[in-house]
């Protein structure tokens, strides 16, 4: 099958009359040759006779096929073989969207997205990058630029964090079915758990928030001056402590957070002082806890003192429980420090230190790797129809048979002036 | 100062390209005369204007054709008649110098060419017989050298002939009734011409000599281009008389070539007729085999 990517230049080969016309109607170059006599010697045959009568064949085909070569070659075949489209089959064309919304930079993974970028570029045949904070106009315009893509397998890539209210699914569906959609997930699918908390009496507030990895939590004042404090602890233990005047972990009233009983110190003891079952108690009521609580996984022994439980699981086994630690609240969270209920826990712990009151909460919820999946789509295979994007044609075969032809051409022409040539000498 | 062509291997030594090229004509009448003759056993004009001398008896060997018959028949014995040569033969030379004796052929001898060496050898032929040998020429304007004998009228009649240009349209009619009446007696008349003359008017001068008991010979000079046309595409003509063009191609040629065979037909029919001797020449051939065929077909008797 071929394919025209200028299928107009056909009307070229309407040219191949004009050989056709200049050799009959042309008349040739004749030497003057000077003879005895002209007595026997008839004329040339009328012009109308002439029209009928094609000289020199050979050169009038050549120029006639020069012409046709010259015309198919400007129409730009592309033949359709198996071969051909197995190699388009075998090559993406990715369009690359990279959120470079503030948020990554904040969560310190843009330059993540951007070395995801290049590595898919580098495995692309043809590829184009879309930077944008805005990911659904981004990925419109990867869309229309993947449209016009070479012939291959056409995929757009989604590198983001997928934060919910950065980006919409409706966004993906928009894109043409047989183009295929993988999104790319930088930095941790998990949630980010900020809050503020009202102002208090005495104008103070905190705010709070847990990144993923649970190794910082800033404490500052409603004036936006941070607080000293930072976290103590290894990776998978918080404890939480501040200066004076803060209501929750505070140096008189320090909290201390374990994730799944690991780092738990050897001298846990039951809750004692007023502060702490407070803490404990107000804990257990929190409606958020206990709705976050359902689904997680039980600690060990967790029911066993000296541990308080605070919030169970859906079979009933505790998976958040409290004790003391010297003179700290000890919370024990089942599950890694950057889980839902972890966050859930701190600040279901800090919001019943006495005094402080309800807050305000900003919650970061990014996609789950779940619902990313159910949007990715692989590549649909290439079809004859992606021709009209061919990147290059056959033609460049046929501009050699062409470039060929004319120095036949030229050959053939000065041939016959140099015979006639030889023949008025002869003559002369 | 002679201009000589070097000889190719396998040339002959009589080849017009290479005898046309010497600038001393006598030397190459010369050359010319004495190769053709040579091997022919006999004077080439013998018999020619012979006078009866006497009888004797016939000897094994001698030419039948002068046995005398009535005498055996009266006799039963075998005569031969005996002639004596007469240096009394006038001949005549008329060459044609139109305009367009000076094509040439394939190998650069134009007719013009041709005919002088012919005409030198002819000339030479005829004078060292001691025979009176003139010349005429035909073309733009009439020349005219009256026969006689001699050395030293030969060496004038070369050199004007070696003057001769072709040029202008042709009136052989009247040259030929000029070269004629300077003939006076019995005389032989050698015209060598391209014969694209008024063929009527011509053939009525040839056809008065005739009967003027006159001998006539006719040399048809041409070259092989002229017989063949070998053109190929097409080619503007010039008439080298008229100047009139004419364009033609490579598909007229058959029909000129047929033309050309039957203006040579008629010729040799129009000779034939008249007891004329035609010898129809082409300028690539050796000079030797033109004068050769020519003397032989004259001993012979009949245009060929």
């Amino acid at each position: 099958m071929i394919a025209w990517l200028n299928p107009l230049a056909l009307l070229g080969l309407l040219g191949v009359a004009v050989p056709i016309l200049i050799h009959l109607l042309r008349q040739p170059s004749a030497t003057r040759v000077r003879f005895p006599s002209l007595r026997f010697v008839q004329p040339s045959r009328t012009i109308a006779a002439r029209m009928r009568r094609l000289t020199d064949v050979p050169l009038l085909a050549v120029r006639m096929l020069l012409v046709a070569l010259a015309a198919v070659a400007l129409a730009q075949p592309v033949l359709l073989t198996p071969a051909r489209l197995d190699a388009w089959n075998a090559r993406t064309a990715r369009a690359i969207v990279v959120d470079v919304s503030p948020a990554l930079e904040r969560a310190g993974v843009a330059a993540a997205a951007r070395e995801a970028a290049a590595d898919e570029q580098a495995t692309a045949f043809a590829s184009a990058v879309f930077e944008s904070a805005d990911l659904a106009s981004a990925i419109r315009r990867a869309s229309d630029w993947i449209d016009t893509a070479p012939p291959a397998r056409r995929e757009i890539v989604v590198i983001s964090d997928f934060r919910h209210g950065a980006w919409s699914p409706s966004s993906i569906s928009d894109v043409d079915a047989s183009t295929g959609v993988r999104l790319v997930q930088v930095g941790s699918p998990r949630e980010e758990l900020s809050f503020e908390s009202a102002p208090r009496l005495d104008r103070q507030a905190v705010e709070v928030s847990l990144r993923g990895d649970a190794t910082a939590a800033t404490f500052k004042e409603s004036s936006g001056r941070p607080d000293a404090t930072g976290i103590e602890g290894a990776d998978d233990a918080i404890a939480v402590v501040s200066a004076a005047g803060t209501p929750a972990g505070s140096a008189e009233q320090p909290i201390a957070f374990t994730f799944g009983g690991r780092g738990l110190p050897a001298d846990v003891a039951p809750l004692r002082t007023g502060w702490m079952l407070a803490t404990a108690v107000r804990m257990a009521e929190d409606d958020e806890l206990r709705t976050n609580a359902l689904d997680a996984t039980a600690i060990d022994g967790a029911e066993s003192a000296p541990w308080y439980p605070v919030a169970r699981a859906l079979d009933g086994r505790v998976v958040v429980r409290a004790g003391r630690a010297g003179d700290r609240l000890l919370i024990d969270v089942a599950g890694a420090s950057d889980s839902l209920l972890a966050a859930t826990a701190i600040r279901s712990a800090l919001l019943a230190r006495q005094g402080f009151a309800s807050a305000s909460e900003h919650e970061i919820v990014r996609a789950t790797p779940d619902e990313l999946s159910r949007l990715t789509r692989t590549p649909a295979p290439v079809g004859p129809e992606a021709v009209q994007h061919a990147d290059r044609s056959d033609g460049r075969w046929l501009w050699a048979l062409v470039l060929g032809l004319m120095i036949l051409e030229t050959w053939m022409r000065r041939s016959r002036t140099a015979e006639a040539r030889e023949v008025a000498a002869r003559a002369a | 100062m002679e201009r000589a062509l070097p000889r190719q291997p396998g040339q002959p030594l009589l080849d017009p390209a290479l005898l046309s090229a010497i600038a001393d004509l006598e030397f190459v009448a010369r050359v010319t005369v004495d190769g053709t003759i040579a091997g022919l056993h006999r004077s080439p004009f013998h018999g020619y204007s012979a006078e009866f001398s006497q009888y004797r008896h016939y000897r094994p060997g001698d030419d039948l054709k002068y046995v005398d018959w009535k005498l055996l028949a009266r006799t039963d014995r075998i005569y031969t008649r005996q002639y004596r040569e007469t240096t009394n033969m006038v001949a005549q030379i008329a060459v044609d110098t139109s305009g367009s004796m000076a094509f040439a052929g394939a190998k650069g001898v134009t007719k013009i060419a041709y005919a002088k060496l012919l005409a030198a050898a002819l000339a030479h032929l005829v004078s060292r017989q001691g025979d009176g040998v003139g010349l005429v020429t035909f073309g733009e304007r009439i020349g005219l050298l009256p026969s006689r004998t001699g050395a030293s009228h030969l060496r004038s009649l070369l050199i004007e002939l070696s003057k001769v240009e072709a040029a202008g349209g042709t009136s052989a009619a009247p040259a030929l009734r000029r070269a004629i009446d300077l003939l006076r007696r019995r005389g032989l008349l050698l015209v060598i011409s391209d014969l694209y003359d008024e063929g009527e008017t011509v053939e009525r001068e040839l056809r008065r000599a005739v009967s003027m008991g006159h001998e006539v010979a006719i040399f048809h000079v041409a070259t092989r281009e002229e017989v063949e046309f070998s053109y190929r595409g097409d080619v503007e003509l010039e008439d080298m008389e008229t100047g009139a063009v004419l364009r033609t191609g490579a598909a007229a040629a058959a029909d000129y070539r047929k033309a050309f065979s039957e203006f040579v037909e008629r010729w040799r029919t129009r000779c034939l007729r008249h007891g004329i001797l035609y010898t129809r020449v082409l300028t690539d051939e050796p000079l030797d085999v033109s004068l050769r065929t020519f003397l032989l077909d004259r001993h012979q008797g009949p245009a060929r």
